[in-house]
């Protein structure tokens, strides 16, 4: 048995059998083609260009439109496959430089990789498309067809490097339970498939397919990041039961009771969820949250060339604004990195992209795409309980500027006689260490605080937590970040403001507890783990719980803290498991 | 048989990127008897290459020569002028718009 740790792209939980794609290329036999078979050699290249079109075209028609932008991207390989400068140059090293057509097509694409990737920006995120594209030719002229997903005999986890786009799409629904990937940001098709179709995928984990064999059972625990290798009985055992809960509570059918989220003591918790898009925004309104905590709005930018328009934009804040009714629904304004859509040639390619031109800081360089986006916002405010959140500042006076921009939007729509609420809360994210320390001056400006525990842990332990061979130094429980969530708190009760927690850290039951004692009552959280949470609270206690939040502040490093967090978790679960019923009784 | 030089200005926000590319390599691509290219600065592309198009990455305001020799070169050659003109059907940048100084 193995435990291998990684980072949750989407959530979930299950245990199967893994297949394993390797991404090793394809041996390509040295051989220098004689000028009788010249003719041959291009033949072959031909019919695997034609193949593969024939391919692509299946799978447009086949999945045309459900995927959005990843069908879209299906277009970019059409277009590459049938580039005149691919083509001649492929045809010019078989017919002059005597190479094989699998050689010709492996150089000639290699050389366009290493020029995407040298000219960096958007062309650099072509370069897995266009590699991908290369060795299918090559399987393809080989013989050696990759291995094919869309007609799996039984249900699999998949385990690789990377997704490509067309292994993605070519995916067979029914039969895939997970995906476990080294590589993968929560923008790669990985992401955007899995959340999609609703099952786990866990990223981040070095070299894992060469650790995991073909065939290999598999635990995939999306809730914690965790993957599990040949699990022992014990563990079979733990996550069967495990596995039956969560499919038991899936968020789809079941809905939570936030009155329930009340401590023993008679204390009342928040419980809000986070969102992505405004998909399933009526079914997750039905599961009855508080509200939307955070609404991430940059998944209405990733995978566009074009940044969307006011009005689309408009259109999906509004559609969620209506499902949650007089809930409220914190909008973060977005939160991504310049690389996202710059198209410029001088586009810089960002050596530090976590501490680059990013969220606020690329609001203020791209006025203009903010201004879209706060227009869209107050737009849709009408339609509901709207509240605005700016991410990544670092004092009050950014914070200012952000909402004197937002001022002048306001004059314009006015100017216009757009309707718009114009008493929308405007509120700031406290996920830098900066923001944390000078939260005191930012509770004073802002109408609300929200602290994200992700960015805080990784900013403050200086920890990417994408990064599989540091994932281990990801420590949301050490006593430094509790200490910056303690000041924020105290901020927040000193200028009678809400500051609420986001992030993974709001709907970790074993990490709830410590929040409730550090003074948070409002937590916003996936929707999967919003029915645990109210559970966990309404077994806690206010004074157990500052004891815990003492012991974790008072503890000399990350280990301890941890153990006095085991402890409190092992108590609970003693006491909860036979005494109820003999007490009943 | 003719040799045919437009300019255009690359006028939308984005900029000469992966879909305008595709674009006017699609228009390009219907004059089969005519070889067109595009230069940029010192730079030239095969107008019918999304590869060589896309690897120009030129942002709104530039210049950009349309050459095209063969069949129909000047219906081509105004075709894709028309194209790159027009903004690819996106965002115009308001700098760059037509009539602007």
């Amino acid at each position: 048995m193995e435990i291998l740790r990684g980072t949750v792209l989407s959530e979930g939980l299950v245990a199967g059998e893994a297949l394993v794609l390797s991404s090793g290329e394809v041996i390509i036999p040295d051989v220098v083609v004689k000028p009788a078979d010249r003719e041959k050699e291009v033949a072959r290249f031909r019919r695997a260009v034609d193949g593969t079109l024939k391919e692509i075209n299946e799978l447009t028609n086949a999945t045309e439109g459900r995927l959005g932008d990843l069908t879209r991207m299906l277009g970019t390989y059409q277009s590459l496959l049938a580039d005149e400068s691919i083509i001649n140059q492929v045809l010019e090293q078989i017919r002059t430089k005597r190479k094989s057509a699998a050689t010709a097509v492996r150089q000639v694409i290699a050389g366009y990789v290493e020029d995407f990737r040298r000219m960096g920006g958007p062309l650099a995120n072509y370069a897995p498309e266009l590699e991908d594209l290369g060795r299918r030719l090559v399987a393809r002229i080989l013989g050696k067809e990759l291995p094919s997903l869309d007609r799996l005999p039984r249900k699999v986890v998949i385990v690789a490097d990377e997704i490509t786009p067309m292994q993605a799409l070519s995916i067979d629904r029914d039969k895939v339970i997970g995906f476990v990937t080294q590589s993968g940001s929560p923008e790669s098709h990985t992401a955007i498939l899995s959340r999609h179709l609703g099952i786990p995928a866990i990223t981040g984990i070095e070299n894992v397919a060469s650790i995991v064999p073909q065939g290999a059972s598999l635990i995939v625990d999306g809730l914690e990041g965790v993957v599990v290798l040949d699990p022992d009985k014990a563990m079979k055992q733990t996550y069967a039961m495990k596995i039956r809960r969560a499919t038991r509570t899936r968020w789809q059918t079941t809905t939570i009771s936030p009155e329930e989220s009340v401590t023993q003591d008679g204390v009342r918790a928040t419980i809000r969820c986070n969102v992505d898009t405004s998909d399933h925004v009526r079914e997750l309104a039905a599961m009855g949250a508080d509200g939307v905590g955070l609404f991430r709005t940059e998944f209405l930018y990733i995978g566009k060339a074009v940044p969307p328009d006011e009005k689309a934009q408009a259109k999906s804040y509004e559609e969620t604004l209506k499902a949650f009714g007089s809930r409220p629904v914190i909008f973060r304004t977005m939160d991504f990195g310049a690389d996202k859509f710059d198209a410029r040639v001088d586009a810089v390619k960002e050596e530090n992209p976590a501490l680059g031109l990013r969220s606020i800081r690329l609001s203020f360089a791209r006025e203009d795409l903010f201004r879209t986006q706060l227009r869209a916002l107050l737009r849709a405010s009408v339609h509901g309980n709207a509240r605005i959140m700016f991410p990544m500042v670092t004092d009050a006076g950014e914070f200012l500027r952000a909402k004197a921009i937002l001022e002048v939007v306001k004059s314009e729509l006015k100017a216009e006689r757009v309707p718009f609420a114009a008493d929308v809360p405007v509120g700031v994210m406290i996920e830098l260490p900066a923001a944390a320390i000078a939260s005191a001056a930012l509770m004073k400006v802002a109408d609300f605080g929200s602290i994200g525990t992700n960015d805080l842990t990784q900013y403050t332990l200086a920890v990417d937590r994408t990064n599989g061979r540091v994932s281990d130094w990801y420590k949301p429980h050490h006593p430094a970040i509790c200490r910056l969530i303690k000041v924020a708190m105290e901020a927040g009760l000193a200028a009678g403001k809400e500051v609420s927690v986001c992030g993974e850290m709001a709907g970790s039951t074993r990490l709830v507890p410590v929040l409730m004692g550090l003074g948070v009552r409002s937590f916003s959280m996936a929707p999967p783990r919003m029915g645990q949470v109210v559970d966990r609270i309404s077994r806690l206690t206010l004074p157990e719980c500052r004891a815990l939040a003492d012991a974790v502040l008072a503890s000399p490093d990350a280990e301890e803290a941890l153990a006095a967090i085991d402890a409190f978790e092992s108590r609970a679960t003693e006491e909860r498991t036979p005494a109820p019923r003999k007490r009943r009784s | 048989m003719s040799d045919v030089t437009v300019k255009a200005l690359i006028r939308n926000r984005q900029g000469l990127h992966a879909r305008p590319s595709a674009l006017v390599v699609k228009t390009a691509a219907r004059h089969k008897n005519c070889t067109i290219t595009l230069a940029i600065g010192g730079e030239t592309a095969n107008a019918k290459s999304i590869m060589e198009v896309m690897m120009l990455a030129s942002p709104a305001g530039t210049e950009v020569s349309i050459l095209a020799s063969g069949e129909d070169a000047d219906v081509a050659a105004a075709e894709v002028a028309q194209v790159i003109d027009g903004g690819f059907g996106e965002e115009i940048d308001p700098a760059w718009a037509p009539g602007s100084p």
